[in-house]
């Protein structure tokens, strides 16, 4: 098996010689190309990950190719599904999720998941689907429909919150559900979706400004910080920080959407920071992170372990890494879910991480983009605040693995372990991906 | 499965490195290719205010990438993150712990500590327990202790003053190259340790050998002792407490060898009163226990009467040590020099030995009450070195040491390298001398005669001081030749009884073995080509 992936290297080093290629050679849809070296790029690692695993012992079950598989499947049938219905949406969007998600499926690989058997694909399997289903039926303008599904997503969302704060139980200073299934993950998109059906029917209040300070009028802001607050304060009294500045930040950004000045951006960062301030003396929880952010040396074994971890971690894996699958993830706590950007570092170096960054951009930016480019309110608005939830995300994720911020627990989209995180992230791809397909 | 085990053979075989390394190189041009096929797909114009949120969100990952480089690139910079890394790293082959650890000596050069060059981790002390709690250890499970953790960055070779050796040293760890620290030479003296240790084998307590004109350390035992090697079993042993270095950090109360001081005071003060010194002790306040002489309860343990001393003076109280006096003298000096004393001894200070960069290695700080002007009672039992008079071996050694030079007090040193430092005056240079008369009577016809050797003119004073439970510790402080004193020794017996008994023998044997070594008598140390 791993020969037949090196014979099929061949052919793509002489592709590297023509890097202008892929910028000329934009089919139908400029899909194949991106895809192709996707797919490429995630073949390579699994190669990586599996030579480690065959030198070690020379045993290779369909266990171990299976998730290639279903990737490259799923990968193949999206392809062919959006060709059919003829996608004519941003190709980085689609290419670039599926990237996020086969680095994740190689590194998860890697620090011992897919053990499980099938079950354990069923959320690659779910959230390919959901994907395509999204960017089909969506797709071409029809992602207005969704406008009028605001308020059930709200009530569902609030649901869903209330249900963790009755039924969960605590773990690491915030609560789960049995199982630690974290369904918070799917309150995301359902509140996002709500806010930009808000927004958009009060378009004309929140563009109201004088001398460049954003004044709504008062009814509107009245109501939008009740139905706001709600949810918020559910997600505080369930211990999940990081998940309320992570819906915060993104608030913001659906309001600079909408109201279209920077005072907005100026307001919401500063808010945000009283808030974090807030939060910082109220609760002991926010309060311990903080002081193991500002000097882990003062507990180096207890409360600093994580963190400093994850440092020696990526300090081993230097410019360019050890190579994956040749080094020592598991010495992180958890390093598959929240820490999984360590592992990263440690096996593909700063230079790796820097093109996964890279990568994460590319994807928000252009869907940034194509909400700009979208027809109704609604439909930017709702690019906006999606499109700021993977960039939330993902910077709140890498800041807290790096030490850059004070560790929020919060998950990498597209790469973390956990089913729900990896469907609610292709999940909100695919309303990426429909809204950027203007098409008739 | 025949074709599964031939990869293996490959990939262990010596092709193995070049195929991961084609691998790795392979996987990296995938993934830049395919994020420059995103960057470069077919794409809509950019337009509206979101390419501000799209420029700030680049900003924002670049800045995150920078201080990710901080550490990933350039951790080796914070000293405390490679501390991290050398102890809980648990990679094998992690570079930080590649480093060759430098050597701890002795002056002769005689090594305390050393590393195996097949495995730098492994740590190796030929002198085991005898000079453990000087040298200290490291280790994995148990962290760092003695000059092993105060002289860790010189010892790793990270102890830098310009940040370009700093680089330079970073760049050979990524690369992998083996980095080596520094060696440490201190000012002990292995075989005079060895020596002092077996002789307090099976005791409790410490001994202190000091150089009074540099304040350099020679000699620092403490036992019980342990096993650098093994700290875990130390740890475990909770009756001995072995851990504990008895010559800093055990705190006792002087007993009779604080009289030092309190003639040294009386001598500031031309004072030398004689007083009435009967068998009944003396009485400081109305309603107080007598304080009585040793004699009294040798003597009353025989079944016969102490008559007392009669009426004597300072040299002959100094020399046997007569409470009786001494707690009258106290009570004639009064609160205010007892007091101004407390100050200029520093008891309350913590005596650093040795400074380094990533730490210093102190000793405990002592207690001395302070004086009301009415308290005689304090007055007289702070004059004999009880009440709550507490102090370390080595802050002893330290005034001791200042006896012999002139009054001045130099700061105890334990690397060879430091440059010796005054500490302060106990007393004047006269004060001292009159001092030193008396050390020297007590040895010659007083308790301190198990000391005396011939040939060489030993000033002492024993101690037997009230423990807390059990017997007196048994003191004796002492320094030679007379004439121009070149070793002092302070040892210490937990619950040994008496100090002329159970503690000034053992300093006997020391300062003959140092005699025996050429530390004393002679110049031999002059000779050594400085370091």
């Amino acid at each position: 098996m791993a020969k037949a992936e090196k014979t099929k290297e061949k052919p793509d080093k002489k592709g590297d010689k023509k890097p202008s290629k892929p910028a000329g050679g934009a089919s139908s849809c400029g899909l194949n190309l991106p895809l192709f070296f996707v797919l490429l790029a995630v073949t390579m690692g699994y190669a990586s990950v599996l030579a480690v695993k065959l030198c070690n012992a020379p045993v290779l079950t369909m266990a171990h190719l299976e998730p290639l598989i279903f990737f490259a499947a799923s990968l193949l049938m999206t392809r062919l599904a959006l060709g059919i219905t003829v996608y004519r949406g941003d190709p980085a969007i689609v290419a670039g999720a599926f990237l996020l998600a086969g680095i994740g499926a190689v590194i998860q690989l890697r620090v011992g998941a897919f053990a499980g058997g099938h079950l354990e694909m069923m959320p690659f399997a779910i959230g390919a689907a959901l994907f395509v289903v999204i960017t089909i039926l969506l797709g071409k303008k029809r992602i207005g429909m969704l406008e009028c599904l605001g308020w059930p997503a709200y009530v569902i969302a609030l649901a869903v919150l209330a249900a963790i704060l009755v039924f969960g139980q605590k773990f690491r200073g915030a609560v789960f559900l049995p199982g630690n299934y974290n369904p918070s993950e799917a309150a995301k998109p359902l509140l996002i979706l709500f806010f930009a059906a808000f927004l958009a029917k009060h378009k004309k209040e929140f563009e109201n400004t004088f001398l460049g300070i954003p004044l709504p009028s008062f009814q509107s802001l009245f109501l939008l910080v009740v139905f706001w607050s709600l949810p918020i304060i559910l997600t505080l009294m369930i211990g999940d920080l990081g998940q309320a500045l992570l819906l915060n930040a993104v608030l913001v950004v659906m309001l600079y959407a909408v109201g279209k000045k920077f005072g907005w951006l100026l307001l919401g960062m500063v808010t945000l920071a009283g808030l974090a301030i807030l939060a910082g003396n109220l609760s002991h929880h926010a309060q311990a992170r903080f002081a193991i952010w500002e000097n882990p040396f003062s507990d180096p074994v207890g409360k600093g372990w994580q963190v400093l971890q994850s440092l020696s971690a990526m300090y081993s894996g230097g410019m360019w890494g050890c190579g994956l699958g040749a080094g020592a993830p598991s010495a992180v706590p958890i390093v598959s879910s929240d820490f999984i950007y360590a592992a990263l570092g440690e096996e593909t170096g700063w230079a790796g991480c820097a093109l996964l960054l890279l990568a994460y951009g590319i994807f928000c930016v252009r869907s940034w983009r194509a909400a700009a480019n979208a027809a109704t309110p609604f439909a930017i608005t709702l690019g906006a605040g999606l499109a700021a939830c993977v960039a939330a995300q993902t910077l709140i994720n890498v800041a807290g693995v790096t030490k850059a911020l004070p560790l929020t627990g919060i998950t990498l989209p597209f790469i973390s372990h956990g089913g729900s995180s990896l469907v609610t992230s292709f999940c909100i791809a695919g309303l990426l991906a429909a809204l950027s397909d203007n098409g008739k | 499965m025949h074709n599964l085990e031939s990869i293996m053979n490959l990939l262990n075989g010596p092709h193995g490195p070049a195929i991961f390394a084609g691998l790795r190189r392979g996987f990296f041009v995938c993934l830049a290719l395919a994020v420059l096929a995103l960057l470069f797909a077919a794409r809509p114009p950019a337009k509206g205010h979101f390419r501000l949120l799209a420029f700030g969100f680049w900003l924002t990952l670049l800045a995150v990438l920078g201080y990710q480089a901080s550490w990933q690139l350039a951790g080796f910079r914070q000293p405390e993150f490679v501390r991290f890394m050398r102890f809980h790293d648990p990679r094998p082959e992690a570079a930080v712990r590649q480093i060759q650890r430098g050597q701890i000596t002795d002056w002769r050069g005689t090594v305390l500590a050393r590393s195996l060059s097949s495995d730098p981790w492994q740590r190796i002390y030929p002198m085991g327990p005898a000079v453990c709690h000087v040298v200290g250890y490291v280790n994995p499970i148990y962290g760092m202790s003695g000059v092993e953790r105060v002289a860790d960055a010189t010892l790793c070779g990270y102890s830098f003053s310009n940040l370009t050796d700093l680089d330079r040293f970073g760049r050979n760890l990524l690369n992998h190259r083996v980095a080596s620290g520094s060696d440490v030479r201190l000012t002990i003296d292995a075989e005079l340790q060895y020596c002092a240790y077996k002789l307090m084998n099976g005791k409790r307590g410490a001994v202190v050998v000091l150089r009074p004109k540099d304040g350099a350390v020679l000699c620092l035992v403490s036992v019980p002792a342990f096993d650098p090697a093994d700290p875990g079993a130390a740890l475990a042993d909770t009756t001995g407490t072995p851990l504990l270095n008895r010559a800093t950090q055990g705190r006792y109360p002087p007993g009779s060898t604080f009289k030092i001081l309190i003639a040294g005071l009386a001598a500031e003060q031309k004072i030398a009163p004689q007083f009435f010194c009967s068998g009944d002790g003396y009485v400081p306040a109305p309603g107080e226990k007598p304080i009585r002489d040793s004699e009294y309860y040798a003597y009353l343990r025989e079944g016969r009467d102490w008559q007392g001393h009669g009426r004597i003076g300072l040299t002959q109280a100094f020399a046997h040590s007569s409470n009786v006096y001494f707690s009258q003298l106290g009570v004639e000096l009064g609160a205010m020099p007892l007091n101004d004393l407390a100050e200029r001894s520093l008891i309350t200070m913590h005596l650093p030995y040795y400074d380094g960069p990533t730490g210093a290695l102190k000793s405990e700080a002592g207690t001395m009450p302070v004086i009301g002007p009415k308290a005689r009672e304090a007055m007289a039992q702070t004059a004999i070195g009880q009440g709550n008079v507490l102090v370390t071996p080595l802050h002893m050694a330290v005034w001791t040491a200042a006896v012999a030079a002139e009054g001045m007090m130099w700061r105890p040193r334990l690397r060879d390298t430091e440059a010796p430092i005054q500490l302060g005056r106990l007393m004047s240079p006269t004060a001292a001398e009159t001092v030193k008369g008396l050390m020297r009577e007590t040895v010659l016809h007083g308790t301190g005669r198990p000391a005396n050797i011939k040939g060489l003119n030993v000033c002492g004073k024993t101690g037997t001081a009230e423990a807390p439970s059990g017997d007196d510790h048994a003191w004796f402080t002492c320094f030679a030749p007379a004439a121009k004193p070149e070793i002092v020794v302070t040892v210490i017996v937990e619950n040994g009884g008496y100090g002329s008994k159970a503690a000034a023998p053992i300093a006997r044997a020391v300062l003959e073995e140092a005699v025996e070594l050429g530390l004393v008598g002679t110049d031999a140390r002059e000779n050594v080509p400085a370091q």
